[in-house]
């Protein structure tokens, strides 16, 4: 069995981490909720087993994105998980905590759940995690230079759309 | 109209304002240990197997002793010994065995 406060010291130092993640990746904050328990359960029976040969950030990033395309591959049978759907788009609204002016919020979620999935999962994240290349990198287990790349095209295709919508 | 500078910055802020500072809700990790709590192995239920599988063999024993007193026999002994055993060794195992990842 696992030791329950180290457990603990997981849990608390990863676990906005995590969520978010699965966020990014889901595209949904109820389900992100629910892969990312799962991701803590998964590690609480993992943890005994934990070897310290990669980072615990790696390994929990890595049972994370394992759990999330899980959960993916498992709903892209049943409806699609993009942010243009009506769920999904509703819980992405929901996100936004800040005192926001409601019709303008889902402009913007809506432009960005056009995007390529790749593409969408590094912007949000970016500004989740508080615009760090490195962090985005380290949890999508990506190059910073692929990191960068994707970025600078997402943003481009965002302000083109932007401009396209306002002209 | 917009140029491209300007729909950046507002995507930048729009973005800023929509999802920095998007945490776990406040009664995840509540959740979450709820979850790990259920998820523990009881031994009760091994325990209950035990205790249910010495009974049968003791009464098995008994009758064998009852019906064919050759338990005398080291062979006899060896073979019940072992059915005895081999249960027992099976819970251990189980009880020990971590939750598959």
């Amino acid at each position: 069995m696992p030791d329950d406060q180290q457990f603990e010291s997981v849990l608390a130092t990863y676990q906005d981490k995590v969520f978010r993640l699965c966020f990014a990746m889901l595209g949904d904050r109820a389900a992100a909720e629910e892969v990312a328990q799962e991701v803590f359960l998964r590690i609480w029976k993992a943890l005994s087993r934990y070897r310290g040969e990669s980072s615990l950030s790696t390994w929990i990033y890595s049972i994370t994105r394992n759990a999330c395309l899980t959960a993916l591959k498992s709903r892209s049978g049943q409806r699609s998980d993009s942010l243009e759907s009506p769920g999904v788009r509703a819980a992405a609204e929901r996100a936004a905590s800040g005192p926001r002016t409601p019709d303008r919020q889902p402009d913007i979620l809506r432009l960005v759940g056009q995007l390529p999935e790749n593409y969408r999962r590094v912007v949000m994240l970016y500004h989740l995690e508080e615009r760090s290349y490195e962090e985005v990198a380290l949890m999508l287990d990506l190059p910073l230079g692929t990191v960068k790349t994707w970025l600078h095209r997402a943003r481009k295709q965002l302000a083109e759309a932007l401009v396209e919508k306002s002209s | 109209m917009m140029d491209e500078e300007q729909a950046l910055r507002i995507i930048d802020d729009e973005l800023e304002a929509a999802l920095a500072g998007v945490a776990a809700p406040s009664h995840f990790a509540g959740a979450v240990r709820q979850r790990v709590r259920a998820g523990r192995i009881s031994p009760l239920p091994e325990i209950l197997d035990a205790i249910g599988w010495a009974a049968v063999m003791a009464i098995v024993l008994a009758l064998l002793l009852w019906f064919a007193p050759m338990a005398q026999n080291a062979w006899w002994v060896m073979g019940i010994g072992a059915l005895v055993a081999v249960p027992a060794l099976l819970v251990g195992w189980r009880l020990g065995a971590e939750p598959a990842e």
